[in-house]
């Protein structure tokens, strides 16, 4: 498998194909970042596009290609905190946007209305509580799930290390599991 | 080390990413103590619960790679005719072109007013893919309009109407068509994708599946139109000036300026200059389309049509002039022919099909990689005297041992001499199958009793 490095110089160099070969690498990381920020499943998918897309643009100013992931991870986090200025300066709280939206949190583009109402309980309920994890667990979970990524990948695009990885997720399945058995009480 | 010490560890090794010491270590301690153990089900309960959960949500990512691939290669569509490449030397012409024409729509909702419906609108317009790419053995071409630079294929990648596909001296692919239909091109060939349905051979070998819910394909080449009638399967090699089509399965039609004709299965014509005619060199519609094998293969060695190929090839082994010929079609796929053939082994054991069987023992023998062996283990219990022979021949290759029976006895020996040595190969394999790690793990057991 072709590296980071390798795809980056090559589409720095013209080669449409391999940047399209990093977008399929890094769409879903870059979904997650997006989704831990924004908490909306179909705003998430329309700003990781639009970082997906501005990332290409940007391309050329990438320094140190080996550092792709963690940069591109850094422009989903930009492009989702200006949206979220963007919502406060039109006085919408979050936590409004929030409120009621489990279903846009867990809903996902081509699904019909029948197959929603077919959702396992359970998992809506799991992933309203993933919702509701402080951000730092909230985004080690999503980034974690979302892909097939190691500890050190996610490491690596969060810019922290693996032993933090491991915390973390540590902490958010303890968090996780804590909540769902105490509504089953 | 207390259980709390263990306990910090189960996280790390339900994902995988314990070293393996420590691993098997804690494993050792989940053995023997049901506190521990009972914590990590708790913990690899929720992992499960989360990936179930999530799985809705890697399908929007894949969509997501699918929707920006699109917008990506519309932006090229927008590029203006390139500079000759000397005159190019940064090379980011396309990705300045992402604010062009065609990707205006889209960016311009997608960068400034992404939670509006106005987004939601411009991915719509995102032209839809008629193609994707489904195997590759090797790098695959395509052209997206005339003007366009050519880039590599990668897998899965969609393609675009009017786009050009074209393989090299050493990669054949498989092509997925928006209606369900599948085109496989063979090294050294060249299509143009019309449409979903619409494809013109330009070179080389095509062979199309047809689908009978589908859109009718239609195939251009060398002057002439081929239409499937319903399902079928055939294949186009557009050597200039003729083209040639066999007929595998079904029905196909050929019209040209004057005149059309049917062709019905396992039978071959030839398109020259606009004539539909006889072809005087017609061969056996399974070798002609030999090739194709190769390509399935790609798809996976359990894949329902390499199955099948593989039976009709051995059903014309031993039924046939050209008996060879089919029997190096078969060796042809080395390894990737051998799960095939060991399923037909299995589904004809207590059949007459000797020739057939001793046939498929044999090529497994010669061309089966290690990750083979416990099959081949369980093929020493086989009632056909010529199938352990190989089986056992296969072993010695692969191994280097043969536990003290030579391949004659397995052939001319009674269970009697033959019990001792196989449960020999049992024993070893059970110590020694960690050593091959794409192996399986257990001997299949035979649905009958030993020979």
């Amino acid at each position: 498998m072709a590296s980071d490095s390798d795809l980056v110089c090559l589409a720095q160099g013209g080669q449409t194909a391999a940047y399209e070969q990093l977008v399929r690498r890094y769409s879903a990381r870059v979904l997650a970042v997006c989704h831990a920020r924004v908490r909306s499943a179909h705003t998430a998918e329309e700003l990781a596009q639009e970082a997906l897309l501005r990332g290409l643009r940007a391309l050329s100013t990438l320094q140190d290609p080996a550092k792709f992931g963690p940069w591109l991870c850094g422009i989903a986090s930009r492009v989702s905190l200006d949206w979220i200025k963007s919502r406060q300066a039109q006085q919408v709280s979050l936590d409004a946007m929030c409120d009621g939206h489990v279903d846009d949190w867990v809903a996902h583009s081509g699904e019909s209305p029948d197959e929603m109402a077919a959702r396992c309980d359970d998992q809506q309920r799991l992933l309203a509580e993933v919702a509701t994890l402080p951000e730092p667990y909230r985004e080690v979970i999503l980034m974690y799930y979302y892909d097939d990524v190691t500890y050190r990948d996610v490491a690596a695009a969060l810019g922290v290390s693996a032993a933090t990885v491991n915390a973390r997720l540590t902490k958010a399945r303890a968090m996780l599991r804590e909540r769902l058995s105490g509504m089953q009480r | 080390m207390r259980c709390d010490e263990f306990q910090s560890g189960f996280n790390a090794w339900t994902d995988r990413e314990l070293p393996e010491e420590q691993a098997a270590e804690l494993e050792a301690h989940l053995a023997e103590c049901a506190a521990c153990q009972a914590a990590a089900e708790a913990l690899q309960a929720i992992d499960g619960e989360l990936r179930t959960a999530f799985a809705p949500r890697r399908r929007a990512a894949a969509q997501l790679a699918d929707r920006v691939v699109l917008a990506v290669h519309e932006a090229s569509t927008a590029t203006p005719s390139p500079s000759p490449p000397a005159q190019q030397p940064t090379g980011l012409a396309w990705p300045e072109a992402l604010s062009g024409v065609a990707a205006g729509f889209l960016l311009a909702a997608a960068v400034f007013r992404p939670w509006r419906d106005d987004a939601a609108k411009a991915n719509a317009a995102v032209r839809q893919p008629i193609a994707r790419m489904a195997a590759a053995s090797g790098p695959v071409e395509v052209q997206m309009a005339r003007h366009l630079p050519v880039f590599t294929c990668p897998p899965a990648a969609p393609i675009a109407r009017d786009s050009i596909v074209r393989t090299g001296p050493t990669a054949r692919c498989e092509l997925t068509m928006k209606d369900g239909n599948a085109l496989r091109l063979d090294c050294n060939t060249e299509v143009k994708l019309h449409g979903s349905e619409a494809v013109e051979v330009h070179r080389g070998r095509l062979f199309a599946i047809s689908l009978p819910e589908s859109k009718r394909l239609k195939i251009q080449s060398g002057g002439g139109t081929i239409t499937p009638q319903g399902a079928a399967r055939f294949a186009v090699d557009c050597q200039r000036p003729a083209v040639r089509l066999t007929v595998v399965d079904g029905m196909a039609c050929v019209q040209t300026s004057n005149r059309s004709r049917q062709v019905g299965p396992g039978k071959q014509v030839r398109i020259v200059e606009g004539r539909v005619e006889d072809d005087p060199e017609a061969r056996d519609a399974l070798l002609e389309t030999a090739w194709v094998t190769g390509v399935i293969a790609l798809r996976g060695a359990d894949h329902p049509e390499l199955v099948e190929r593989v039976n009709r090839l051995l059903a014309k082994v031993g039924a046939a002039k050209l008996s060879l010929l089919y029997e190096e079609e078969l060796r042809r796929l080395g390894d990737d022919g051998v799960p095939p053939l060991l399923a037909y082994l299995a589904a004809t054991r207590d059949t007459p099909q000797v020739q057939q069987r001793a046939t498929a023992a044999r090529i497994v023998a010669d061309v089966a990689e290690a990750r083979r062996i416990a099959e081949l283990i369980a093929l020493l219990t086989d009632a056909n005297a010529d199938v352990r022979f190989h089986a056992a021949r296969g072993l010695e290759r692969l191994t280097g041992r043969n536990q003290g029976l030579d391949a004659k006895t397995w052939q001319s020996g009674p269970w009697l001499s033959c019990e001792g040595p196989y449960e020999k190969w049992r024993t070893w394999w059970a110590a020694n199958h960690d050593r091959y790690p794409a192996a399986k793990r257990e001997i299949p057991t035979p649905n009958s009793a030993p020979f």
